[in-house]
């Protein structure tokens, strides 16, 4: 029983990380797209929004690794 | 490294104004900034160089040329030719380009009858598909004498007023009318209307108050019976095809003949109307021009020379003393090691660093390679991408883009490979099983933790070292309130891993006590420079080492796949079947591989580390250069003149 609820836990914290950024990113890439059609060289700076939200995923997994690695 | 510029004023005779700037031109070396009087001068005697009247000499000579280029499709003009042409003076220059009006002439003419026989090409082609959808329209027609006919299109959509014009026609003539449609491609419907000749202004009243597109054949084609004119039209458009194709090569001949001399002119002309340009930027008294800008410091001297060479001995070089005020506006220029060169373009991508401040390129150089091999981390993968850059190599030898990517992926790839060696993959577990491959470091399928840890101590490490850096650009800006942030920051951070040893067992207490103590300082600086957004910056700064975490989730899930493309390979029970199946993953792989950690590789460096030192807002170096000087921004390695 506790062994599933692990791999559960592990699995909501990397899913709701990953939904959470990819949601960010949609907005983000939505609007950075019109932003970079108006003016080109906010590419580089819009990169950079783009991909700030990641990190959400990626703390998500540092959670999930903890939870199924260390005991 | 930023190369060290410095702010320059040159004064030469204003009667030699044009000259001091073709010397600057062709120098290539000056970043031309608008006038302003040098200190100590009065405006009264020095002011903006008077605005020419009207367009310079060359303006209208520029633009038939770009037009006879842009006819031509002039291509890259010889050296040699762009050299000859950029000695002549203005009447020689002027005279190469009025030789050249009979065959812009001919060339405009020729450029304009193409225009024109595509026009009439498309025309045809639009009379021969409503020829085709009346065909069997037209055949059920009743021929009758005295009665006359007029086609019509209309869009698909609106295909209820053909009805509502049969209703009209039928109450004009009392009935004595026939509309027959037919659809033209689904997008459009065809009519013909049959009417009494007599009353055809009246129909015409009733189609001109709809906007309809009323079809009318060319005159040649006027009267001929409908059988006939498929044939016809199809003639027609062969003839103008025939007739595009000769303007075609006949154009072809002329670029043979002038497209190498057009394409000098046109970069010398350019030049000459920049250098008019550019004397609106300058400054002048009753008898004396100057020209302000910037200039590598290493390249000084030798503008100097230059100039009292080409303009006369009485041109002055003077360079203004540093002024920290003066260089919030210098502009910036990378002068690195060859190996370095092909990271400037990644490393300024997301913005241009602050005159003086440190260049991040060399950073950026050695761990954006580490980064992709540690995620990758194959040895099959890395000689793979070693093949695919020999065969472009081969393949487009002459191509730019490739030149510049080159050397950063050799880098990836000869890291890729090292790696490999270190966690003992070939293609996943393919190498241990079939070749004995034994990790030298550790098996990343395994050691999930290991990795981990690894990830988030070069994460510790590289932010660790982002503050330092920004420390050190504080001191070279002497920017105060920065260095303190950053030491501050740096303080906390430092505390924080300490505090988290401690909690975790292995640090003594006295050094946690010393953390707290370490801490407690440290938000107090940060709220004191930053503000309430200081100790949350601190946070961030934990969250970024964190980030650090995606090198393990990548190259995990890297292995992870190659490992899936050999199992998967494995279970199809045929040899040929499993290869392709392996192979087609561990290609996909391969792509994924390098592209995502090449994407995360930079987000690293541009969110994680550069923010901690990279002082945005640079002036990018561009320099008042010529034709005759081609890559002027990019500066090559000196031994002096660099920061």
């Amino acid at each position: 029983m506790d062994e599933g609820l692990r791999y559960i836990a592990a699995a909501i914290a990397v899913g709701l990380g990953a939904l959470g950024t990819g949601w960010a990113q949609s907005r983000i890439g939505s609007a950075g797209a019109g932003a970079i059609a108006e003016k080109p060289e906010l590419q580089g700076i819009m990169l950079i929004f783009l991909a700030l939200p990641e990190t959400l995923v990626i703390l998500g997994f540092v959670v999930a690794a903890i939870i199924l690695l260390v005991r | 490294m930023l190369v060290e510029m410095r702010r320059v004023d040159l004064v030469a005779p204003r009667r030699r104004a044009l000259a001091l700037l073709r010397a600057l031109h062709r120098a290539g070396v000056l970043h031309l900034v608008p006038f302003a009087p040098p200190p100590g001068t009065s405006e009264a005697v020095f002011g903006a160089y008077p605005a020419l009247p009207g367009a310079g000499p060359f303006d209208a000579r520029l633009e038939r040329v770009a037009e006879l280029s842009g006819i031509l499709g002039a291509g890259s003009p010889p050296t040699a030719l762009v050299a000859e042409l950029w000695e002549l003076d203005d009447a020689g220059l002027a005279a190469r380009v009025e030789r050249l009006e009979p065959a812009r002439s001919r060339a405009a003419a020729l450029a304009a009858e193409r225009v024109r026989l595509e026009g009439e090409l498309a025309r045809l082609d639009g009379y021969r598909r409503l020829v085709e959808g009346l065909q069997g329209v037209v055949a059920r027609l009743p021929a009758l004498r005295g009665y006359g006919s007029t086609a019509i299109v209309v869009q698909a959509r609106y295909r209820a007023v053909i009805g509502v014009l049969r209703e009209e026609l039928e109450e004009l003539t009392g009935g004595r009318c026939e509309l027959i449609a037919a659809e033209l491609g689904g997008e459009r419907v065809a009519a013909v209307l049959l009417y009494p000749q007599r009353l055809a202004d009246q129909v015409r009243t009733v189609l001109g108050g709809r906007d309809l597109e009323e079809v009318s054949l060319p005159a040649e084609l006027a009267g001929l019976p409908f059988t006939e004119l498929e044939p016809r039209l199809a003639g027609e458009e062969e003839r103008v095809r025939d007739r595009i194709a000769a303007v075609g090569s006949q154009l072809v001949e002329l670029g043979l003949a002038h497209g190498r001399e057009v394409g000098a002119l046109e970069l010398v002309l350019r030049d000459r109307v920049a250098e008019t340009g550019a004397l609106r930027q300058t400054g002048a008294s009753e008898h004396l021009v100057v020209v302000c800008g910037w200039v590598p410091g290493a390249r000084v001297e030798t503008l100097r020379a230059a100039l009292v060479r080409e303009v006369g001995p009485e041109t002055l070089v003077v360079e203004r003393p540093p002024d920290r005020a003066a260089a919030a506006d210098a502009p910036v220029a990378f002068e690195n090691r060859s190996v370095l060169r092909p990271f400037e373009p990644l490393a300024s991508f997301v913005s241009l660093p602050r005159y003086g401040s440190l260049d991040p390129t060399p950073f950026l150089a050695v761990t954006f390679p580490v980064f992709v091999g540690l995620m990758v981390g194959d040895i099959g993968y890395g000689l793979i991408l070693l093949a695919l850059l020999a065969w472009a190599r081969r393949r487009w030898p002459r191509s730019s883009l490739l030149s510049q990517v080159l050397p950063i992926a050799l880098l990836a790839a000869g890291s890729t490979i090292a790696f490999g060696f270190l966690f003992g993959e070939l293609f996943g577990e393919a190498g241990a099983a079939l070749l004995g491959l034994r990790p030298f470091w550790f098996d990343r399928r395994e050691a999930a933790i290991s990795f981990l840890g690894l990830a988030i101590a070069i994460g510790a490490v590289q932010v660790v070292l982002g503050l330092v850096l920004g420390m050190v650009n504080a001191v070279l800006l002497r920017d105060r309130h920065q260095l303190a942030g950053r030491a501050a920051m740096l303080t906390g951070l430092l505390a924080l891993l300490v505090l988290l040893g401690w909690i975790a067992g292995p640090l003594p207490a006295t050094v946690g006590y010393l953390a707290v103590a370490g801490l407690a300082v440290a938000l107090a600086v940060l709220l004191v420079t930053l503000g309430l957004a200081g100790p949350i910056e601190l946070l961030g700064a934990v969250g970024n080492i964190l980030s650090y975490a995606r090198l393990m989730a990548i190259g995990f899930a890297s292995v992870m796949l190659a490992v899936v493309a050999n199992e998967l390979g494995g279970l199809t029970g045929n040899v040929l079947v499993g290869a392709v199946v392996a192979v087609l993953l561990h290609a996909l792989n391969l792509v994924l591989g390098f592209f995502d950690a090449s994407i995360q590789g930079l987000r690293l460096h541009y969110v994680e580390f550069f923010t901690k030192f990279v002082e945005p807002g640079g002036i990018r170096f561009e320099p008042f250069a010529s034709a005759l000087v081609a890559g002027a921004g990019q500066l090559r390695p000196r031994s002096t003149g660099g920061r």
